[in-house]
């Protein structure tokens, strides 16, 4: 017999998951703050993040200067401001795509999993077909229906209709992975006493699904939710660095790193900062997702809250 | 067979003394080398389908035609002719050959040829892109056509003399005939089935072929026979390297004489090294953001365009923020060209008057303008200008999105067909002259003639400008011409503008001190004639 080695039932030690959640915590609080208050910041000790706030004599990018803590970007536009604001775009993204592909996720899963047989198989082939689709093409694919989404029918409403787009990708692909833990805990927790007892009770579907199988299944989907969060926010600035995402001049850190890899050698602070920027947040959403998993799993006994 | 390689020699020993015997100086000449870059192999080295700068680089030094341009002043002089008359209606052009015209196969240059050439321009199966230059001449179309063996408007009445006849004055007709394209070629070597000639040029030029390593150089030898005297050069070496790094490093390391991209300014470590060497000066070509003039909001609202124009800042976009690139236009017709304006106001840098426009034409500070999209081809240069602009226009209150697309997507979008116009409702666009004549710029793009794909992208048409530009080309005299000309941009620039006048083209070239006779030429570095070069290199 060979000892099972999987990381997720190796017995966890008490410090690790601590300090990652911790550590995690702290670097998705201060984005979070910054994206929070992005305005007031910028206005208290900082710019506008659209003005061109560098001297009219000198050609930009600029260095860091008292005024410009981070310099500014080719356009002589504060950086500072760009990455604050830049914060607002990013977690925008990571966690209303994340909330679209929860609820689409959580919804097709339930449906699978407590209905089974052919339902069930239906919907995890459509499942397996997105996770086995390459993601790349499909936000290509996704960008060549809408190229104006400026005048899109649902996207011209939203504050910033390219960022709609991005949205559109990740929703789209984000689904399937969550459908799938679903659907496995349902049927999991379909056969255990509680549920039997439930049904034997005279539950209805509903009911039986939303008091008594979602509960059980959600300590493993906050922790895909939040290492989901880190994925968009990568993944966003992935498309945005191919320009096919948030546009100019939205600050967008893909953008800005787009925009700033031209003076990378000359100048790197203009793709630098912002390149930081997304390591530090999605390794934040990383740690605390890995943080959770590990204080929430059951042989742990650990709670939500 | 050996005793004839020893002959050879002797000759050749002999024939050197004697070459040294006539020099001035007795010590033996260093030999001069020039040495530039193209980024690739020339499509063709044939001049009837030269259409492009890489071609022409090598045809206008190998090949002459009838006239050429000075590259410094762009006039007309003689190449080939000596001297030539236009008679008073003028539609007749007399040329008289010079008599020391020699092909470098050691035959002189006759008439004869001269319509050998132009007929094989115009032949169909020549398929030359660049028919349209000798189009104008009387007979030409029924000649490609097939339903005329011969061109009723090109005679040779004797050896030396060649007259061209057109159906109607065309002011810029002797412009093209100073295209590479219009050389004249010797007739036993062009007729040759095999296509020969396509590997080993020959014409009557300064500098007679002597190899092509494809994908790595062409080489060029001196022509003692050529009839302007024997250029100071004796080889010229036409390097072909594509990277742009690769190439600088070359220069830096002495492999190149002269390159044709200049280091970023941004670079301070390698403009510490070159920056001395880099030369600037105009090229005749013209950048600007174009409105699709068949939609609306840009449709038939001229004060719309012209707030647009107020908004944008080009004093400090080329100045600071894209310094050493180009000069800040004020019109359509760049510095160099014959009607160029350089009284002309043009749109400088200001919001107030933005503002009043923008009100006047019905958005007041942007209110109930419909979403622009300003549409530019992928390219750092092209996002960071669309940037610009768009921070420009958002300070008076006009707010446009960028759209960057790759070249193919992007002139579908911005040209449309011939009957639907572009999605695009703004686009970034240059435009180089081929032949420098303000009709080259002024008929292609703004023309009504021209509407859609043909490069008349933004659809503008208005018919006083339809009407000088018609009547400028039967405008035989320059400075009458100049006037219609300047009378054409006070309408399309001041009155009705149909883009953002943005830029003003500039070429940036490197050349090696020690490399003298060279002139700055408005046609840029390529369609520089070698024949005036010489290498100067210090006491060594």
């Amino acid at each position: 017999m060979t000892p099972v080695t999987s990381p997720a039932l190796r017995p966890p030690t008490l410090s690790r998951p601590r300090l990652s959640i911790t550590l995690g915590a702290s670097l998705v609080g201060i984005f979070v703050v910054c994206a929070l208050f992005a305005p007031l910041l910028t206005d208290w000790f900082a710019h506008d993040p659209y003005d061109q706030v560098a001297p009219r004599t000198v050609t930009p990018p600029t260095p860091p200067s008292r005024d410009n803590l981070l310099g500014t970007d080719g356009l002589g536009r504060d950086m500072l401001s760009r990455l604050i604001h830049g914060a607002r775009i990013s977690l925008e993204v990571g966690i209303v795509a994340e909330i679209i592909a929860l609820v689409l996720g959580t919804a097709l899963g339930s449906v699978a999993g407590y209905s089974g047989g052919r339902m069930d198989a239906f919907l995890m082939r459509c499942t397996d077909l997105v996770l086995a689709f390459p993601g790349p093409l499909l936000a290509l694919a996704i960008i060549a229906a809408v190229p104006e989404p400026e005048s899109a029918p649902i996207l011209r409403h939203l504050p910033h209709p390219s960022v709609g787009v991005v949205f559109l990708v990740l929703g789209c692909l984000g689904w399937a992975p969550v459908a799938r833990l679903v659907r496995g805990e349902f049927l999991r927790l379909r056969e255990l006493e509680f549920a039997q007892a439930a049904q034997a009770l005279g539950a209805s579907a509903p009911r039986l699904v939303l008091l008594h199988l979602l509960p059980g299944a959600l300590r493993p989907l906050i922790v895909v939710a939040t290492l989901g969060v880190g994925g968009n926010i990568l993944l966003e600035a992935w498309l945005s660095f191919l320009g096919v995402g948030a546009r100019p001049p939205l600050p967008s850190w893909g953008v800005m790193i787009t925009e700033g890899q031209g003076y990378f050698l000359a100048k790197p602070w203009v793709c630098l900062a912002p390149g930081l920027a997304i390591v530090l947040v999605v390794l934040g959403f990383n740690l605390l997702g890995d943080g959770l998993a590990d204080r929430l799993h059951p042989k742990r006994g650990g709670t939500v809250l | 067979m050996k005793r004839l390689a020893v002959l050879a020699l002797l000759a050749t020993v002999i024939l050197a003394g004697l070459a040294c015997g006539r020099s001035q100086t007795p010590a033996a000449r260093a030999e001069q080398v020039f040495r530039f870059r193209l980024h690739e192999d020339p499509p063709t080295l044939d001049p009837a389908l030269a259409n492009d700068q890489f071609s022409e680089a090598i045809v206008l030094n190998v090949h002459r035609g009838l006239v050429e341009l000075d590259p410094g002043t762009l006039e007309v002089r003689p190449a080939v002719a000596e001297s030539w008359t236009i008679s008073p209606d003028g539609r007749t052009y007399t040329f008289r050959l010079r008599e020391g015209a020699v092909f470098h196969n050691g035959r002189t240059v006759t008439a004869a040829d001269v319509v050998y050439s132009f007929e094989r321009i115009l032949r169909k199966e020549t398929n030359s892109p660049r028919r349209f230059l000798l189009e104008p001449i009387e007979g030409a179309k029924e000649f490609t056509e097939g339903t005329s063996a011969s061109i009723a408007g090109i005679s040779a009445p004797d050896e030396r003399t060649v007259v061209l006849r057109l159906p109607k004055p065309f002011a810029p007709f002797l412009s093209q005939l100073t295209m590479a394209n219009a050389a004249i070629v010797p007739r036993e070597t062009y007729q040759d089935p095999a296509k020969g000639y396509l590997r080993a040029p020959v014409g009557c030029g300064p500098f007679r072929f002597s190899r092509w390593e494809q994908g790595n150089f062409i080489e060029l030898l001196a022509f003692d026979r050529y009839y302007g005297g024997r250029p100071a050069i004796d080889r010229v070496v036409v390097r072909m390297i594509e990277s742009a790094t690769s190439a600088l490093q070359e220069y830096l390391a002495g492999g190149l004489d002269s390159l044709d991209e200049t280091p970023d300014p941004g670079d301070t470590a390698m403009m510490a090294k070159v920056g001395g060497e880099i030369q600037k000066y105009p090229f005749i070509g013209t950048g600007y953001i174009g409105f699709n003039m068949a939609v609306a909001p840009f449709k038939g609202n001229a004060a719309l365009r012209q707030a647009f124009n107020y908004a944008v800042d080009k004093e400090y976009l080329w100045n600071v923020l894209m310094p050493g690139g180009n000069q800040p236009a004020s019109g359509i017709i760049p510095p160099g060209i014959l009607g160029h304006d350089s009284a002309l106001p043009g749109y400088p840098h200001d919001e107030a008057k933005a503002r009043s426009l923008l009100a006047k034409a019905g958005f007041p500070a942007g209110k109930g303008l419909p979403p622009i999209a300003l549409w530019v081809n992928t390219g750092e240069d092209n996002r960071k200008i669309a940037e610009q602009i768009q921070s420009d226009l958002k300070k008076v209150g006009i707010n446009i999105t960028v759209r960057e697309v790759d070249w193919a997507a992007y002139i579908a979008g911005v040209s449309g067909t011939r009957d639907k116009p572009g999605q695009a409702q703004m686009f970034r666009f240059g435009w180089y002259l081929d032949y420098p004549d303000a009709d080259a710029i002024l008929r292609p793009l703004l023309h009504s003639s021209n509407w859609g794909p043909a490069g008349n992208f933004g659809r503008y048409k208005n018919s006083e400008v339809d009407t000088l530009i018609d009547r400028a080309l039967d405008t035989p005299d320059a400075q009458a011409r100049a006037d219609l000309y300047r009378k054409v941009e006070r309408i399309a620039v001041m009155d009705d503008p149909p883009w953002i006048f943005l830029a003003y083209y500039q070429s940036r070239t490197l050349y090696k001190p020690y490399v003298k006779g060279v002139v700055l030429s408005p046609l840029g570095e390529f369609r520089l004639p070698l024949d005036r070069l010489r290498i100067e290199r210090g006491a060594t």
